[in-house]
């Protein structure tokens, strides 16, 4: 017998090349017609677990032997490899979970891997990653892509073809790429790492489209066994497994169901119909009527736009005519009502972004609009609520309220009345429309632009529309059918429906009040149902129209929405953990006036167990300033500081038995760059770099507390002793910044003797200014561990930068009464010098004493800046500083945090140091205001001020 | 996409399955259906005020059944839902204080183990149980019912976000005290209240009628009128509110608004223990009524002729199931024989009621 002898590494690596060439060829050749088209995904290798396991050995034991320009010619196991590893790997860190399972891989030739991928894509059809984030990682998105979808990802998605399962259509389902699209678009109250994974919404919409399948069932978008596998894995856990076989029978339901098409796609008439993200207008009868808008929630309209989402999230909106503005954020979260005071303007955009790039405001401005005038017809809904009729008519027997500019008139009948409203700009009149019309009335009414319908009523019925408007608009989810019932009092033969321009005739039962008729598998989008009842003779006795809107199903937001007992809302929205625990988010706890509610904080690690969880009980409504002190005490707890640095995310639960549930789930993010540390039991800290990016160009600067504008350069791979004031770390790799406030040793700190950061500047010049605030924006702009020292430590820079700026800025005498201010107990103490330093005209101490007796009145910022604004813009005007209205809120924020001038418009930020360089009196009046409202505030106020 | 003509007879199929119920089994203007067809109307429109939402579930039932839906029965139904914890009244702040109807979050209660009473309505339409489960739940006037197996029950109902409520924190019974004490409370409290202005579409429950008919004891106010009333005033938008109104000669002197221990709790609430109270004292206790079946182990059907504080009825549906209305009655609840004694324990302590027994059977 003769012996064989083992394959070598080579031999076996040719094998599992070829035959992959031949099984991936196969693969593209099948799909090349496919109508979308159908990538191919390295993770469809198809081979048996056994087989797979000899595969990777044999990558193992070649990387152990050479590198892997050595293998060139036989490259697919590689691949096959690292898409294994993309499958398998928990969400954090690819590479260290590759080079953990990889002995002796070196991260030298992660491109290589790349350039293989590439090659994959090119001989195979195989897929290329998309999306923001494949632009980030430009490695690492190849293998996670042709992972096809991660094994941590797997419930995530289950739970999305769940909830979206209510707008399954066939047309859909045959369409992934449109299908991944619409499913992005409702991950957004998901986990970040799910939403990126759905940013390549083809891969997402194949996934899907292949898993929604059924059982047993081939699919063109992925092979057997790799859907299987898929399928095997996601049915491991219980909730997964029930969320896709209930999406599953969903789908199978709608299989074959064809529908008309797209609305949109379909219409040819150029008449803009009202859409889903329009306002919903309405009046309500306090004492007298006020209008009303209820905004739309428009998360989908930013999902797919990260850049017109990010402003959605981080800017203030202003609504055409609103008595406030919108806050931050405010437009992601449905329901909010905002108070006409003034009529909005039909020339000039309902929505505006404050400070939104034009792009984003023309969205808002298409996107989210008002009927047209010049009158606006509200129905009365029983009493004290009338809501608008977008299509303007009028029925018979009922009230409405008419509004219209001033000086329009009013429609010449006698039972139209002007009535009391609490709205610039318009004058309301009640309508209270007799069931019987003459013809004069008739064409008073029509004159005004307003139209009659009589005889014919469409109307939903059977179950209740998720939105109705009582005459002319009415809403449904996707998936449910659209029920509806035309009454009418006269005789007709039959009804002639025109639905999207395609025209259906049902007979009416003779002797019946109402044809019911259901409209089933209208796609998402906006639809008009045109209505014609003919008599004998197919003569027109009458007609009507209704505008159907079908939306997908909304999932609720988890900080709960309007309609439920107790709310939670965290601006900006979905906050991550830094932003939550750093101050820069803000929530707020809305509920029952006066009960009380448990609060719970959990911190949880990479994999969501719990690190630690702490209990709080708060008072509804809980607001802003009641969330900064709770959060305080929540940061000051042992238990939050010792577990913060490890945590990945947080969950804040607002919940009272009964009453209401509400959470905020924040997350660290999928941050390239990110630094954890690490305490001994002696309260020495070591930092260390978590360098998740693809290459090896990252670099670390680190700035000592006492020197805190001189960057020492470190080596970004290697761990360090923090000293024990701390200081701040800066990590960059390319477009990836990771900054720092290091933990302090409080143990080591306490002994030491607190000498002061140096802050030396070079020249009074604008640029040094501007280089000051640059290092006055990394400190406060920086990341804070759950470290009150660090934050103690923090301050104290960015006081003696703002100080070394007083001095540059505010001349040698104001200097001195700077360094007065470092060494007071008390800088209340020093308002005399302070007011004295101001000036010696007549003209600068009449505007320091102005101040010095405004302070008191000045503690909050509000305050501050309309105080402020009023006593400096006749100084301003003095010195040529004309036209810049902002000019009082720059020399506010130079004055107290002069890192926030770093975020200025760079031209007018400088125009407006080069007039502050030349009139220093401007900035030494802003320099007393802010020091004086701080002396005289508490620690709160001084915390909130400018 | 298709059109399908409809009579009325299959239009009211097809909402039920629509609404997720069994269209063999439930009527769309039954108890279970009045209740499923508020729930989702208060899905998409809360916070909202009772007369809107049960304006809109009679705009999409009329067509069906023009002649046999009164709006009281869906009152009715939605007081039920709001006792029962489905929806909540509570305060709404917008520049002027209104009561309005919210959504209670998904919850449930353990009966016994293996069976739940299921609570909480999600917004948007979504169902409570979505998935497979959801065919375990059986539909009982306005309840809600899971019967599953007790092991691993509370994991699958936490799976798929409803939170267990305790027995007690669920009932939130007030504490007890004498009728004397509670009403001697009230009164101190109406005695340092500011004087109340002009009051416009007032009526009050005339403590001097029958206790057995409910509907009947409400009227305007009279000029002979003096003493304490319990009151309530409708709102142009939101819950009527109720109130205690000291009247002097028919005149309106001060006035207490409900609810003055909870805020949380509606309004009537609290006016109806008030009442209950009220009645004690006169010594015309208000009544319930125990029709036991022929064997003494056979269910007991409990008869109410007035409206029971929240808590007071989620006591009873706690045992008991809702029965449809019987005439003369308001509401009833069957009762297992041996929850008897507990329940008619709870209504004479809380609520200082008595009660009456009818053997005629059931």
């Amino acid at each position: 017998m003769a012996g064989v002898a083992p394959s070598s590494t080579v031999e076996l690596l040719q094998h599992f090349h070829e035959a992959l060439d031949a099984h991936f060829s196969e693969l593209r050749d099948a799909r090349a017609g496919f109508e979308p088209s159908s990538p191919v995904f390295a993770l469809e290798h198809d081979l048996g677990m056994a087989e797979l396991d000899v595969l990777k050995d044999a990558v193992r034991a070649a990387i152990s032997d050479y590198h892997l320009a050595h293998y060139r010619a036989t490259w697919l196991p590689f691949v096959v490899y690292a898409a294994e590893m993309g499958y398998g790997y928990i969400g954090d860190e690819y590479w260290n979970t590759f080079s953990s399972l990889t002995p002796r891989w070196t991260s030298q030739e992660r491109s290589t891997i790349r350039d293989w991928f590439v090659r994959f894509h090119t001989h195979f059809a195989g897929a290329r990653p998309t999306g923001a984030w494949a632009s980030h990682f430009t490695i690492i998105s190849w293998p996670i892509t042709h992972a096809v979808l991660p094994i941590y990802l797997q419930r995530n998605l289950a739970q999305l073809l769940f909830e979206f399962s209510g707008a399954f259509t066939s047309e859909l389902l045959d369409d992934p790429p449109s299908l991944g699209i619409r499913l992005a678009r409702r991950a957004t109250n998901y986990t970040e790492r799910f939403r990126i994974f759905c940013e390549n919404t083809t891969l997402v919409g194949h996934v899907a489209a292949a898993l929604l399948s059924g059982e047993k069932e081939p699919t063109p978008y992925l092979t057997a066994p790799t859907l299987a596998r898929i399928v095997e894995g996601l049915t491991e856990e219980r909730q997964a497994r029930n969320w896709l076989k209930s999406a599953r029978a969903s789908a199978s339901r709608v299989r074959g169901f064809r529908s008309a098409g797209s609305a949109i796609a379909d219409r040819t008439n150029a008449t803009r119909l009202p859409g889903a993200t329009d306002p919903h207008l309405f009046l309500r009868r306090d004492d007298t009527w006020n209008a009303y808008a209820e905004l739309p929630d428009l998360t989908l309209l930013g999902a797919g736009l990260p850049e017109f989402y990010s402003q959605l999230r981080a800017l203030r909106a202003s609504v055409n005519g609103g008595a406030r503005p919108i806050p931050p954020s405010g437009l992601l979260y449905p329901g909010q009502e905002v108070r006409f005071a003034r009529w909005p303007q039909t020339t000039q955009p309902f929505l505006r972004l404050e400070r939104g790039d034009d792009e984003s405001n023309r969205i808002l401005s298409d996107q989210c609009v008002i009927s047209k005038g010049p009158w606006w017809l509200f129905r009365c809904q029983g009493t004290g609520l009338a809501i608008e009729v977008k299509g303007k008519f009028v029925r018979p027997g009922h009230n409405y309220v008419l509004l219209g500019g001033d000086t329009l008139s009013a429609p010449a009948v006698p039972w139209c009345t002007e009535t009391a409203i609490g709205v610039e700009g318009v004058k309301a009149y009640e309508l209270m429309v007799p069931p019987h019309l003459n013809e004069s009335e008739e064409s008073d009414i029509v004159a005004a632009g307003l139209a009659i319908v009589s005889h014919v009523a469409i109307r939903p019925m059977g179950i209740v529309a998720s939105a109705w408007d009582g005459e002319g608009e009415v809403e449904w989810l996707a998936g449910e059918p659209a029920m509806l019932g035309i009454r009418s009092d006269l005789v007709p033969r039959q009804a002639r429906l025109v639905v999207d321009g395609a025209v259906y005739f049902l007979e009416w039962t003779q002797g019946e009040p109402e044809l019911l008729f259901m409209l089933e598998g209208l796609p998402v989008g906006t639809h008009e149902v045109g209505v014609a009842l003919l008599g004998d003779g197919d003569r027109q006795l009458a007609s009507g129209a209704l505008v159907v809107t079908v939306r997908d199903p909304q999932v609720r937001p988890e900080g709960a929405t309007m309609g439920e007992g107790i709310r939670l809302l965290a601006t900006p929205t979905r906050p991550t953990l830094a932003e939550l625990w750093d101050e820069r988010a803000v929530v707020t706890i809305d509920g029952p006036v006066g009960t009380e509610a448990d609060l719970w904080v959990a911190l949880r690690d990479g994999q969501g167990a719990v690190l630690t969880e702490l209990h709080r009980t708060v008072r509804v409504p809980l607001e802003g300033i009641d969330w900064r002190t709770t959060a305080k005490t929540v940061r000051a707890d042992h238990r939050f500081s010792d577990a913060y640095d490890a945590a990945e995310s947080c969950t804040l639960t607002v919940t009272r038995d009964g009453i209401g549930f509400a959470t905020l789930t924040c997350e660290r993010g999928f941050q390239p760059l990110r630094w954890r540390f690490a305490r001994s039991h002696d309260g020495e800290v070591v930092a260390t770099l978590v360098d998740r990016t693809d290459g090896g160009s990252t670099s670390l600067d680190f700035y000592d507390v006492e020197a805190p504008l001189t960057a020492v350069q470190m080596d970004a791979g290697e761990p360090f002793t923090v000293p024990p004031r701390g200081g701040l770390a800066i990590a960059t790799a390319g477009d990836a910044v990771a900054a720092a406030i290091l933990p302090t040793n409080p143990n080591v700190l306490m002994r030491m003797s607190q000498s002061r950061p140096v802050v030396t500047s070079q020249s009074d010049s604008g640029r040094e200014v501007l280089r000051l605030a640059e290092g006055h924006q990394r400190w406060i702009g920086a990341d804070l561990p759950a470290d009150a020292f660090a934050a103690y430590e923090q301050q104290i820079v960015g006081d003696a930068i703002a100080r070394s700026i007083g001095t540059l800025i505010g001349g040698s005498h104001w200097g001195a009464v700077e360094r007065k201010l470092a060494r007071a107990d008390d800088a209340a103490d020093r308002l005399d010098d302070m007011q004295e330093a101001v000036g010696v005209s007549s003209e600068h101490k009449a505007l320091a004493s102005t101040i010095a007796y405004s302070l008191y009145k000045w503690l909050k910022p509000e305050e501050l800046l309309q105080g402020f604004h009023e006593v400096i813009t006749p100084h301003l005007a003095g010195q040529g500083i004309t036209g810049r209205p902002s000019a009082p809120r720059f020399l506010l924020m130079l004055a107290g945090r002069p890192g926030y001038i770093t975020g200025w418009e760079p031209e007018e930020a400088s125009h407006l140091l080069a007039d502050v360089l030349k009139s220093p009196v401007l900035y030494r009046a802003a320099r007393f205001a802010v020091l004086g409202t701080r002396a005289l505030n508490d620690a709160e106020g001084v915390e909130r001020s400018f | 996409m298709n059109v399908t003509e409809l009579t009325a007879q299959d239009a009211s199929a097809v909402a039920v399955a629509t609404l997720g119920l069994d269209a063999e089994a439930i009527g769309l203007t039954s108890p279970e259906g009045l209740a499923t067809s508020l729930r989702r109307a208060a899905s998409f429109m809360c916070p909202t005020s009772p007369g809107r939402l049960v304006d809109a579930v009679l705009g999409a039932l009329k067509p069906l059944h023009d002649g046999d839906l009164q709006r009281d029965e869906l009152v009715d139904v939605l007081d039920q839902l709001v006792a029962s914890g489905d929806l909540l009244e509570l305060r709404h702040e917008s520049g002027r204080s209104t009561r309005l109807l919210y959504l209670a979050p998904p919850s449930y209660i353990e009966r016994v183990p293996g069976t739940y009473l299921l609570m909480g309505v999600r917004p948007f339409g979504a169902p409570l149980i979505e998935d497979e489960l959801a065919e375990a739940i059986e539909y009982e006037g306005h309840t809600r019912i899971l019967t599953v197996d007790p092991t691993g029950a509370d994991g699958e109902l936490r799976s798929r976000g409803l939170q267990r409520v305790p027995k007690d924190r669920w009932v939130a019974s007030p504490r007890a005290e004498s009728p004397a004490e509670f009403i001697a409370r009230h009164r101190a409290r109406l005695d340092v209240i500011a004087e109340a202005g002009q009051l416009d579409g007032l009526v009050l429950l005339d403590p001097a009628s029958k206790v057995r008919y409910y509907r009947g004891r409400w009227r305007a106010p009279d000029p002979a009128d003096s003493g304490d009333f319990v009151a309530r005033r409708p709102q142009a938008y939101g819950a009527d509110l109720w109130c205690l109104i000291r009247f002097q000669a028919g005149a309106p002197q001060h006035l207490l608004e409900f609810p003055v221990d909870d805020p949380v709790v509606p309004g009537r609430d609290e006016a109806w223990r008030y009442q209950a109270a009220d009645d004690a004292l006169r010594g015309t206790p208000q009544r319930f009524r125990l029709r036991r079946g022929l064997s003494p182990n056979a269910d007991v059907t409990v008869d109410f002729f007035s409206p029971l504080p929240g808590f007071a009825e989620r006591y009873v549906q706690f045992s008991g199931l809702p029965l449809g209305k019987t005439p003369g009655v308001l509401f009833s609840f069957r009762l297992h024989a041996e929850a008897v004694d507990d329940v008619t324990t709870f209504l004479t302590d809380m609520l200082w009621m008595t009660y009456e027994e009818d053997s005629s059977g059931d």
